[in-house]
């Protein structure tokens, strides 16, 4: 049968071909199962506006927006909080404090950033954020108005 | 069979033979391969690669920090040997040029040893600290620790500001206006200085407060010039680089020829599972940060507090950002401001060293505790506990000892020529 003779030789040649193109080359290497954390190409980056998260004990909501868009490591900036009240009424005059760090790796910012300015509407500036690593980090805003404080735990990841 | 189908078996045979062809084709050049990279790796290719590291930002604690005039200056008092106490040592005595500015010595040696490792000083421009725990915020401010200190210069203010007057006055008045009247021994001894010689420091302590201010700001713009030549010497571009350019132009076979399997290897270690870029990242490879990684203490050695006790320093520092002989305006100090002065993590922390050029920087750390980079990837796997303090390491228990070979071999992709005019790599050919 001439016509199947030549249909395989065909065939195995095309397959031989491919075949030994791809055996030059090692296959890529496994990705390590760094549990999402240590992988600096792994996980989402995490947008310059995080969404909304109310404080732990339900008295604030804080929404973060970096004034560094995208975010990005070992960058000097800073970000503009807006603070209101559950029912959408800015928090104005309050006193809030910002700390957090890297769950993972159990350490926390590499600067100590402040609040420096009140920017009316329940939006304040925070100065001096950096982040030093890729990976998941934590900020704590604990919000201090009217005598009642309450903290609001943001995620983001670089 | 007619010889139209004959005809029409080999035409498919024909296309087959063509497909087969093509897509080994694809295989090979397309297809998994180990210098295919995914889009989100690729993105932390790029941004370790020299290409992303922005021209450097001016010093705005440094108003001269960008003018030739000073770079000229600065560079004949880098190489200057008469600004030290036994007129034998200059910056370049440890900072060689032929040596990416270091001195291959596990501590440096000039009128005595020194408690800490040389580390190179190019591109040292980018980082916001230097020394290991930098203690001071600013290149020219950096200047005074050696030019001051017993073991290398060795000498004091009044000292190098009557130099300067001897020496170089054109240069120096022409970029900082007028030269203080230093003729008075009496006021501006020959030898006078805050510094640990007990005659020097008796001298300085007996000067009138205007006129110590009159030398200190001499001091701080002979600093000015030589930090304005220290801009100058710049990364230039590794092969890493060149194969990160070919990596993001698709071109594997370029790629393939300029990192060999084995460095390839290593970078997706030092990108992933070996945890490296937590720290060396950005196209400089150091977050400019400060970590307690563990390393062994010396037999003999004082405890080093590292970054835990350089942080009053920074502060009280009349030289710093903040400072009466800073040019930069309070808003230019975002760093200092914001500065972290405490946390556990500052004890036993040091500055993360750039990794260019590392493969010929040996020994290595901030006492040289390691000759090879063999030994620094074993204390990597090993991560031992920290004393002071805490290790932020974890052990690399699943990386193998021929994985940490392939690291090795990566760090020597990192090595290239300085970027730096030929004639600043060498003492200045003149003297004045
Ligand atoms: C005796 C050898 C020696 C001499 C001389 C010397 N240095 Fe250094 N240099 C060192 C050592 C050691 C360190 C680290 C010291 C530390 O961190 O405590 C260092 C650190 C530095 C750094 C900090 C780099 C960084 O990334 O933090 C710079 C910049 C520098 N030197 C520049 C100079 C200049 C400029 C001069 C001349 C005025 C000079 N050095 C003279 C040994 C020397
Ligand atoms: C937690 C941050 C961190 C991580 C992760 C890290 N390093 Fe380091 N590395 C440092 C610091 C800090 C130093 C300087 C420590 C000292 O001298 O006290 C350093 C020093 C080094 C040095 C010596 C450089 C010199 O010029 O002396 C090499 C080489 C090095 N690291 C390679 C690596 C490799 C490879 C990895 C991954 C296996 C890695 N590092 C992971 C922070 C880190
Ligand atoms: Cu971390």
């Amino acid at each position: 049968m001439k016509r199947a003779t030549v249909l395989l030789v065909t065939l195995l040649t095309a397959l031989l071909l491919a075949g030994c193109g791809g055996k030059a080359e090692a296959p890529p290497a496994e990705k390590p199962d760094m549990g999402g954390m240590e992988m600096a190409s792994s996980g989402e980056k995490s947008p310059a506006a995080l969404p909304p998260v109310t404080s732990e004990q339900g008295l604030f909501v804080v929404q973060a927006t970096s004034q560094l868009d995208p975010l990005a490591i070992n960058q000097l900036h800073s970000w503009i909080l807006h603070v209101e009240t559950p029912d959408g009424q800015p928090v104005e005059g309050a006193t809030i404090t910002v700390d957090g760090g890297m769950p993972a790796h159990n350490h926390g910012l590499p600067t100590e950033p402040q609040v420096t300015e009140e920017l009316g509407g329940g939006d304040y500036r925070l100065e001096g954020m950096k982040f030093s690593m890729p990976g998941l980090w934590e900020l704590r805003i604990t919000v201090t108005a009217d005598g009642k404080t309450d903290t609001a735990v943001l995620e983001l990841t670089l | 069979m007619s010889l139209r189908n004959r005809q029409f078996v080999l035409l498919i045979g024909a296309v087959l033979l063509v497909t087969g062809v093509a897509s080994a084709w694809l295989w090979r050049h397309s297809g998994p391969s180990i210098h295919s990279w995914s889009e989100a790796e690729k993105a932390v290719l790029a941004s370790l690669a020299l290409e992303s590291l922005p021209p450097l930002p001016p010093d705005p604690s440094n108003a001269v920090g960008d003018d030739p005039r000073a770079v000229a200056l600065g560079h004949r008092l880098f190489f200057d040997t008469r600004f030290s106490a036994n007129g034998q040592v200059s910056c370049a005595t440890c900072h060689q040029p032929e040596r990416f500015f270091t001195d291959g010595l596990a501590r440096a040696h000039a009128i005595g040893t020194t408690p800490r490792h040389t580390p190179s000083i190019i591109g040292a421009a980018y980082s916001p600290w230097f020394f290991w725990d930098g203690r001071k915020d600013s290149q020219w401010a950096q200047t005074h620790g050696p030019l001051e200190s017993p073991v290398e210069h060795g000498g004091n203010r009044t000292q190098y500001a009557h130099l300067i007057a001897q020496h170089y006055r054109d240069e120096y008045q022409a970029l900082f206006g007028p030269l203080p009247d230093l003729s008075d021994p009496a006021r501006f001894p020959p030898s006078a200085g805050p510094v640990a010689d007990p005659e020097a420091r008796a001298a300085w302590e007996a000067m009138a407060p205007e006129d110590q201010e009159a030398v200190n700001r001499v001091f701080a713009n002979l600093g000015k010039a030589i930090a304005a030549y220290e801009r100058r010497i710049l990364h230039g571009p590794a092969p890493f680089d060149r194969y990160v350019a070919a990596v993001l132009a698709g071109d594997q076979a370029a790629a393939a020829d300029i990192l060999d399997p084995d460095q390839v290897a290593g970078l997706r270690l030092f990108i992933g599972e070996a945890r490296c870029i937590n720290c060396h990242n950005g196209p400089r490879f150091t977050n400019d940060n400060f970590h307690n990684i563990g390393l062994p203490w010396v037999e003999g050695d004082p405890l080093d507090q590292g970054r835990l006790a350089a942080v009053p320093h920074v502060l009280e520092d009349p030289f710093n950002c903040l400072g009466p002989y800073s040019d930069a305006s309070p808003d230019d100090c975002q760093e200092l401001r914001f500065m972290k002065t405490q946390g556990p993590e500052l004890l036993g922390a040091f500055k993360t060293p750039s990794l260019r050029n590392v493969a010929e920087t040996a020994p290595y750390m901030h006492t040289g505790q390691f000759a090879t980079l063999a030994e620094v990837l074993q204390h990597y796997k090993q991560a031992p506990l920290a004393y002071p303090g805490h290790s932020e390491l974890s052990p690399l228990d699943t990386i193998s000892q021929a994985q940490l070979a392939q690291l090795e071999a990566f760090l020597h992709s990192l090595t290239a020529p300085v970027a730096a005019p030929a004639e600043l790599l060498a003492p200045p050919s003149q003297e004045p």
